[in-house]
């Protein structure tokens, strides 16, 4: 490593030179800034003569002789050439004339001052360059964009030759060897090209103006930008109108359906709460691995550890019905009812610019070992030069319950329940039928409406000043949302937040800074429901008459009371602040070097009391507890880079090479408070009689070296290089780095003239794209690569009052990153102006040297250690993207945009998999994809019996699961295959203006198998069931049109064998669940400026906005995206809101 | 001059770059990657770095021997139950419906139970896992902070721990993987080991720990019998050079301790068990102040929560006349395990070692009763979960009275007969018993293998050891009629199937399928 960087910094001094020389001249140009020559005329008569008199000499006797004053310092003149002169009575003009021609200083003549000056920079520009080029025309000039900006960095082209330069911070250009009848092509990333003809003007200033083809529209890349005309990668980028158009308050959520390849399954309804985010599919068959894509926010990097304070608990759940797993996020003490809290959730929707989303091995490289599961860019907005402006945003909405499902009312239930008992040939009794014999049979509930039948409400609040100019601008805006959900009883989820940015170019343009501050307070306020959604319709109210848990009147029916927890509400509170500064430095034109430091911290502190008042009062030993929570996470940031670009030839090269150091820590800690004796004492821990805190601690460091280089030749053909060397300390000191990198090529054909010819002429691009390289993963938990000692988990007592340490766990030093590789290729295509582009990619990645525990004979003193294992996974499939302006007039435009994504998974690879730990054994076949589930199959009810059928699959006689053999062999029948995740999904959104009015309808598809909402045994002890259930249930011995088996208080299966309660583990509790939902639904009517101007306004405007319209599914339940019934289902939230600028 | 100057100025930016860069990836590279170490455990270079740390991993030995997180573990009562239950020793009143452990009691185990593994295989090499590391980071550590003495003798303890597990190991399963360093590649495929190079092995861990260790192990307060001293090696010693028949070995190591005068036979029976008893050469502390649970196994594995006489407070026939009255009180009063016939009649008549060491629960004699009378082991007498109390008793481990029989032997094999005599009768004195006759050696060697019998029952599975040591398991066990058809290869117990999967080099014992 040494000796690697030691070389590079010796490049040979020739070299350097020449590279120098080349650029001697642009470089003087920087130095110098634009004057006017100024042309006044004084009519003294002078005279003198000298010969080989230095010019100050001279200077002195023309101040004697005019008493005129001479401003110059004697540096200036030091490089003064000696004149000869002599002249009897010359005008003094003339005479300074004669003696500054052939001098590289000049003068002007201010009021009564002669000033002296290095000449004009034009002038010794000519002056310079008269002995390079022999009958050249030199042009230069400016380019801005259209508020007279600058643009840095801009290129400009000869038409005829295709070559040319790039514009300097000043957005000054210099071209030299343009002939008079040449045409210019100037061009800026997002801006129109402009094409002039050169007309023999040596000074042409260039304005230009944004695009308005999508295909030129600004996406973020890693550490730049690009657009999808220039890219070679596969990016997806949301921008800020889609993101705030959407009531919800969590940005992720706002992704759903966008982008093509990205998967997104929220694990419950609560507000905040952590979603399942995959970017084409699993890659590890590691089970305790998330698919969490990597975050980068304003360029800090979202990351967390994932720990447990609760050694009990594990910091990343299974998501039922799969083998994916989701982080907890910033819970990490597993105290949320939401199973987990959202890092992403901190952030203000309508503070953010753009999502960009990177998808293959060419955008994602740069971020080697952390690239794998792709890379979620996150661009907060930034003030822009111009007036100042002050935005206002007010928008105010409800929340509620989309559908409810018909249960069964309580003369239902009661006659439900006798035919269960009836069925089991048992009497019902005041101890088995407690809730039919005991309860008040007059009573109904509707305990589903009850729990999810509130209204929730919803309110966002949005402020934000920016403007500036060349020097500075700035943006600072504050956002306040807030939702009442539907479940909360008191308090609610809130987010505050405040974003500032300041960005400042110094006088000469060559330094910028820029500052970008996140903070923002966010609460979330639960109450666990879904227990009561399924009681039974006559149980009790769940408060007296008193207002207390109603906890004597479920006594009596023999019912523990439901919902203690009712009045035991959680909370959790998080600070949340993201730090970043960006400092630029131009060195010389095209040669910049930048720094990025970035700082994220957050502080999650959560609360849960379980009041005395939730205990039931004839408990014995009754008492209070409370749980305090508090998860931590800190990220700090250094990033140097240079980036250097420039034209060569008719090509465009751009390098970049930097440097990334990163650190990671996360901390949490668990308190629970015991043995509390009064609910006025309970707040505070002190009083607790019994206390016990577990915590847990992990850091995290990464440093990488990257380098990228594109090359762009004649806006033809495209090479894009990667390159990264990264260390991170999840390794062991041998395996601690890894080489990175990949390969981009693009073709822009419709640039060939002779295919530009014979295509026709609706088709106005058509580019070839492809992508290969390496990323890898280092998700594997911190510090598994070193033997600890401890005594944590398990706990080993004492030994004589001496503390013990017990080995926790088998280091293997010999580990290394799990490895990704990413090949895609695509085609883009335009039609008409660009106004219908279409893109279809193709993907395969493959990821081996997966990282797993290595199940281990337990002679080495455990049972497993982490190990790359041989086995590989494929990930490969199809991306379709279509955008339309279909109708573009000047009141009525309509345009429109679809994608659809179909992933395949597949366990490529898997030796000795018969060896596998269990876990992988009996989930996973070679073959097959990871999320398939293995379930017995479903043959129909026994028109007999009333009992479900089961398929024996190997004709032993009983249908039964073995656990520890894969499935399907052996004496285990699980054979069927079904899979929970996405076959294809995607969305539609449809966007109409006419005039003021402004519509769009965002429709998001899934196309996929679920576990139906009603798969448990019907008939048992206060289990309200369907109405759906209950009228297709089995009845009558020969009935053969039944799809619920007969009801039962209590099945168990016989001995050995599986019975009715193992129909949600086969192939007939699993249902499709796609469904088609009109996600977004928008409407904004801007009012007549002349009212707005009345109101002092520059624009007013009145917006309509919902989420979650309506849903199209077959499936049976609340909500096809959230399955687990009673949980809480998905909501529609309904907004009404004012936008105004001032 | 002014082109050198913008030279120099630039590649200044660029040197500084690259000198940022080279800062970062090169000489700090390697550190930069480094983190804090964790915070809630400590690696190994820091858990030997003290006097301190170094002693909390060697207790860390005892806590897994003894406490094991509260979990049953073959030292802390699991030989003494499985190694009873394949002997002729207990018997399980649940019978059938004690499906994990009812194979050990008729011979009848398979592979996949899973108690072989778990309460004996996985602890045990866990435990070796845990000895190796400290002895090879202790060695290593020549000019480390932890004192000459200290590491001596932590070592040592270690030698001890991993001699004392290998034992059990061998006359479990046999031939056993002999484990002796930490190394992750070297262990993970590693064949078995045949019992001679793992009994030579022992032998040498343990005159090792005798040479070193001092005669009472004062490392820390009121240790001096619960943790390895010389007297524990030798001990352990004798032991193992009887089961490997040298017998003038076995007799010089037991004569050494029987010699030193550090200890006595205790007169009174019930105060043998006592902490501190002079007759303990090794014991396990049990902490009942400890969480989790850190005591002796056998009372929770073996005993009622409460003994019959204790229940009925001397009433015990009103409630043998009812069935009704007796169920109410069975579930308190009767053991998990209780003596086979063949136990119960060995003692002989008048045996104090029966009346002090033995409790019994009767039975109705009516129907669905027999009149049968469980009876149990009491050498431990604290009663069912004392928690809280500072308990009078420790797990004993090793004590005088088998020194004395392992000299017997030694003694009898050799043909001092009169010897052997000699050396039973302080046991048989205390027993209130006379003498054994001298006769032949088979009948002695007979006497002492009786003596054995009713001296060290329900202890550490002496009484299964011994008859497979003796040849005699297939003969005794084979004609007891609830273990038909009788199979010797149940003599050794079947290797967790798991291991033979993920290590291609291991094979399972005779008789065992996956």
């Amino acid at each position: 490593m040494y000796k690697i960087y030691t070389k590079k910094r010796c490049v040979p001094k020739s070299h350097v030179s020449k590279l120098f020389l080349i650029m001697r001249l642009t470089f003087a140009i920087l130095l110098i800034a634009l004057m006017q020559v100024s042309a006044a005329g004084l009519a003294q008569k002078i005279t003198i003569s000298k010969t080989n008199a230095s010019l100050k000499s001279v200077l002195k006797d023309l101040h004697r002789q005019s008493n005129l004053d001479f401003l110059y310092t004697d540096e200036l003149l030091q490089h003064a050439r000696s004149v000869d002169i002599n002249v009897k009575g010359e005008e003094l003009k003339s005479v300074l004339d004669h003696l500054f021609k052939d001098q590289p200083l000049t003068y002007t003549i201010e009021d009564r001052t002669v000033v002296i000056k290095e000449k004009n920079y034009l002038q010794r520009l000519k002056d310079d360059i008269k002995d390079l080029v022999s009958s050249p025309q030199l042009v230069t000039g400016n380019v801005t964009d259209a508020h007279n900006e600058p643009l840095n960095g801009a290129t400009v082209l000869i038409k005829r030759t295709h070559k040319g330069v790039n514009t300097d911070v000043h957005g000054t250009y210099v071209l030299v060897t343009a002939e008079p009848n040449d045409t210019l092509l100037v061009s800026y990333i997002g801006y129109k090209t402009a094409v002039i003809p050169v007309d023999k003007h040596i000074i042409i200033n260039v304005k230009l103006f944004e695009t308005t083809s999508p295909l030129d529209e600004v996406v973020i890349q890693a550490y730049g930008q690009t657009t999808a005309r220039a890219n070679t990668g596969n990016i997806s980028h949301v921008s800020a109108a889609d993101i705030e158009k959407q009531p919800v308050m969590d940005p992720i959520l706002a992704l759903q359906g966008r982008v093509p390849g990205l998967n997104i399954q929220r694990q419950s309804a609560y507000e905040g709460a952590p979603a399942m985010v995959e970017i084409r599919g699993r890659n590890s068959i590691n089970t305790s691995f998330t698919s969490d894509p990597l975050y980068i926010i304003d360029g800090v990097p979202q990351s967390s550890i994932n720990i447990m304070a609760d050694p009990n608990r594990k910091a990343v759940q299974n998501i039922p019905g799969t083998n994916s797993v989701y982080s907890l996020g910033l819970d990490q003490t597993s105290m949320t009812l939401s199973g987990g809290q959202n890092p992403l959730f901190s952030l203000n929707p309508t503070d953010i610019e753009s999502i960009d989303v990177l998808k293959d091995a060419d955008a994602t490289a740069i971020y080697g070992s952390r690239g794998a599961n792709g890379v979620i860019i996150i661009t907060t907005k930034k003030g822009v030069a111009g007036a100042d402006q002050v935005h206002v945003g007010i928008d105010q909405g409800i929340q509620k319950v989309t559908r409810f499902w018909d249960m069964l009312n309580t003369q239902q239930y009661i006659a439900m329940r006798k035919e269960a008992f009836a069925n089991d040939k048992i009497t019902p009794t005041a101890t088995n039928a407690a809730d039919i014999l005991l309860g008040d049979n007059s009573r109904y509930t509707d305990w589903q409406k009850y729990a999810y039948g509130n209204t929730g409400t919803w309110t966002r609040l949005q402020m934000a000043l920016s403007g500036g100019n060349q020097q500075a601008t700035y943006r600072i805006s504050g956002g306040y949302n807030s939702s009442k959900g539907i479940t909360i009883l008191s308090g609610q989820n809130l987010r505050a937040s405040v974003e500032s940015n300041l960005s400042v170019h110094s006088k000469n343009q060559k330094f910028n800074l820029s500052f970008t501050t996140n903070y923002s307070y966010t609460l979330l306020s639960q109450v666990a429901m879904p227990s009561v959604a399924t009681q039974a319709p006559n149980a009790p109210n769940l408060f007296d008459a008193g207002g207390h848990l109603n906890f004597a009147a479920y006594k009596t029916m023999g019912i523990s009371y439901p919902a203690n927890d009712i009045i035991n509400p959680y909370s959790g509170k998080t600070n949340y602040l993201t730090t970043n500064v960006n400092l630029n430095y131009n060195i010389v034109k095209g040669l910049t070097f930048r720094v990025n430091l970035g700082y994220n911290t957050s502080t999650n502190n959560q609360e849960k009391i379980n009041y005395l008042a939730s205990v039931d009062p004839t408990a014995a030993n009754r008492q209070g507890s409370a749980n305090y929570g508090t998860s931590n996470n800190l990220n700090w940031l250094v990033e140097p880079q240079l980036e250097y670009n420039r034209l060569i030839d008719k090509g465009s090269l751009d390098v970049l090479f930097g440097g990334t150091d990163q650190y990671n820590m996360s901390r949490a800690l668990l308190t629970n408070g015991g043995g509390y004796k009064s609910d006025a004492l309970i707040h505070s821990i002190t009083n607790a009689a019994t206390v016990r805190s577990t915590d847990a601690y992990g850091q995290y460091r990464y440093l990488g070296f990257f380098g990228r280089i594109n090359y762009t030749w004649d806006n033809k053909y495209i090479i894009n290089l990667n390159g990264r060397r990264d260390g991170s300390s999840r390794f062991g000191p041998a395996n601690r780095f890894g080489n990175f990198g990949s390969v981009g090529l693009a073709w822009l054909a419709t640039e060939e003239k002779w295919l530009r010819n014979a295509l026709p002429k609706v088709i106005s691009f058509v580019k070839l794209r492809g992508s290969y390289g390496i990323t890898g993963s280092d998700a594997v938990s911190d510090y598994a690569y070193l033997s600890q000692w401890g005594n944590a988990s398990p706990v080993y007592g004492d030994y004589n009052g001496t503390p013990v340490l017990i080995s926790q766990i088998l280091d293997n030093q010999d580990f290394h990153w799990q490895v990704n590789k990413k090949l895609e290729g695509a085609l883009d295509l335009a039609f008409f102006n660009d106004r219908l582009s279409l893109e279809a990619a193709y993907y395969r990645n493959r990821c081996d040297n997966q990282l797993i525990n290595y199940p281990l004979s337990e002679i080495t003193g455990f049972t497993s250690v982490v190990a790359n294992s041989g086995a590989a996974v494929q990930n490969s499939g199809w991306e379709f993207q279509a955008n339309a302006q279909i109708i573009k007039g000047k009141s009525f435009s309509w345009s429109s945009n679809f994608n659809i994504s179909f992933n395949n998974n597949k366990l490529l690879s898997y030796p000795n998999i018969q060896f596998a730990p269990q876990y992988y054994l009996t989930h996973f076949k070679v073959g097959a994809s990871l999320d398939d589930q293995y379930l017995f199959h479903y043959e129909g009810i026994d028109p007999q019996t009333g009992h479900y059928v089961f398929t024996d699959y190997n004709h032993d006689g009983k249908v039964q699961s073995n656990e520890s053999v894969s499935p399907g062999t052996g004496t285990d029948d699980k054979y069927y295959v079904i899979s929970t995740k996405p076959k294809y999904q995607g969305g539609m959104n449809q966007q109409f203006t006419y005039k003021s009015f402004s519509l769009t309808a965002f429709f998001s598809f899934v196309k996929q198998m679920g576990l139906s909402a009603f798969s448990s045994n019907a008939g048992s002890f206060n289990y309200n069931i369907s109405l759906e259930q209950y009228q297709n249930r089995w009845t009558t011995p020969g009935q053969t049109n039944a799809t619920v088996a007969k009801l039962t208080t209590n099945y168990v299966a016989p001995q050995g064998t599986i019975g009715d309660n193992s129909f949600s583990s086969s192939s007939g509790a699993y249902v499709d669940a796609s469904y088609i939902r009109l996600q977004t639904l928008a409407l904004q009517y801007a009012l007549p400026k002349e009212w707005a101007a009345k109101l002092k306004m520059t624009n007013l405007a009145i917006n309509a906005n919902a989420q979650n319209i309506f849903v199209i599914t077959p499936y049976k339940g609340l909500d096809p995206e959230i399955r687990n019934y009673p949980s809480m289902p998905v909501t529609r939230t309904i907004t009404l809101g004012l936008s105004a600028n001032f | 001059m002014k082109i050198h100057y913008k030279i120099s100025h630039r590649s200044g930016w660029v040197a500084l770059f690259l000198a940022v860069l080279t800062g970062i990836l090169g000489s700090g590279c390697r550190k930069l990657v480094e983190v804090d170490q964790p915070q809630g455990t400590v690696t190994t270079s820091d858990a030997f770095s003290t006097n301190e740390l170094a002693g909390a991993v060697i207790a860390g030995l005892y806590s897994q021997l003894m406490s094991n997180s509260g979990s049953l573990v073959f030292s802390n009562g699991g030989i003494t139950l499985y190694g009873g239950l394949t002997a002729d020793e207990f018997l399980s009143t649940q019978g059938t419906a004690d499906e994990l452990n009812y194979p050990f009691q008729v011979s009848k185990i398979q592979a996949t139970n899973g108690v072989t593994e778990s309460v004996m295989w996985k602890p045990a090499y866990k435990l070796i896992y845990n000895c190796n590391m400290a002895i090879q980071t202790l060695s290593a550590n020549e000019s480390g902070s932890v004192d000459a003495k200290s590491r001596t003798q932590f070592i040592a303890e270690a030698k001890f721990i991993r001699a004392f597990t290998y034992f059990y190991l061998i006359n479990l399963f046999g031939d056993v993987p002999l484990v002796l360093t930490p190394d992750l590649y070297q262990n993970k495929s590693m064949a078995r080991t045949s019992q001679a190079l793992v009994y030579a092995q022992i032998e040498k861990d343990l005159l090792d720990a005798q040479s070193v260790l001092p005669t009472a192990n004062t490392i820390s307060a009121n240790a001096s019998r619960i943790r390895a001293s010389k007297w524990a090696a030798t001990a352990l010693l004798a032991r193992v050079y009887l089961y490997e028949k040298k017998w003038q070995q076995a007799q010089d190591q037991s004569t050494a301790i029987i010699g030193s005068g550090a200890f006595s036979l205790v007169n009174n029976l019930p105060d043998v068990f006592n902490q501190k008893s002079p007759e303990a050469i090794l014991q396990f502390r049990q902490d009942s102040t400890v969480t989790p649970f850190n005591g002796v196994w056998d009372e929770q594995n073996i005993a009622p929560l409460y003994s019959w006489d204790d229940l009925t407070q001397g009433a015990g026939a009103f409630y043998l006349l009812d069935v009704g009255l007796y169920q109410s009180l069975a579930p308190y009063a009767t053991p998990k395990y209780y003596f086979t016939p063949q136990l119960a009649a060995a003692f002989e008549n008048g045996d104090a070692r029966f009346t002090n060491w033995v409790r019994a629960t009767p039975t109705p004699s009516i129907a669905p009763y027999t009149g049968i009378t469980y009876y149990y082991p009491y050498k431990y007498t604290l009663g069912f979960f004392s928690t809280g109390k500072s308990p009078t008793q420790y797990y004993m481990v090793m004590r005088l009275a088998e020194q004395y029989l392992i000299r017997a032997e030694a003694k009898a094999q050799l043909g001092d007969l009169s010897g052997a005599a000699a050396d039973l009768k302080p046991l048989r004195i205390r027993a209130k018993l006379g003498d054994v006759p001298v006769t032949t050696q088979d009948a002695m060697l007979s006497a002492v293998a009786h003596e054995r019998q009713v001296e060290l029952f329900a202890e550490w599975g002496h009484r299964l050891f011994d008859l497979k040591r003796t040849g005699k398991a297939s003969a005794v066990l084979g004609a007891i009629t609830t273990k038909q058809p009788w199979d010797p290869n149940q003599l050794l117990y079947p290797l967790p199937p798991n291991d033979i999967v993920n290590n291609p080099a291991m094979t399972q014992n005779p008789g065992y399928t996956n």
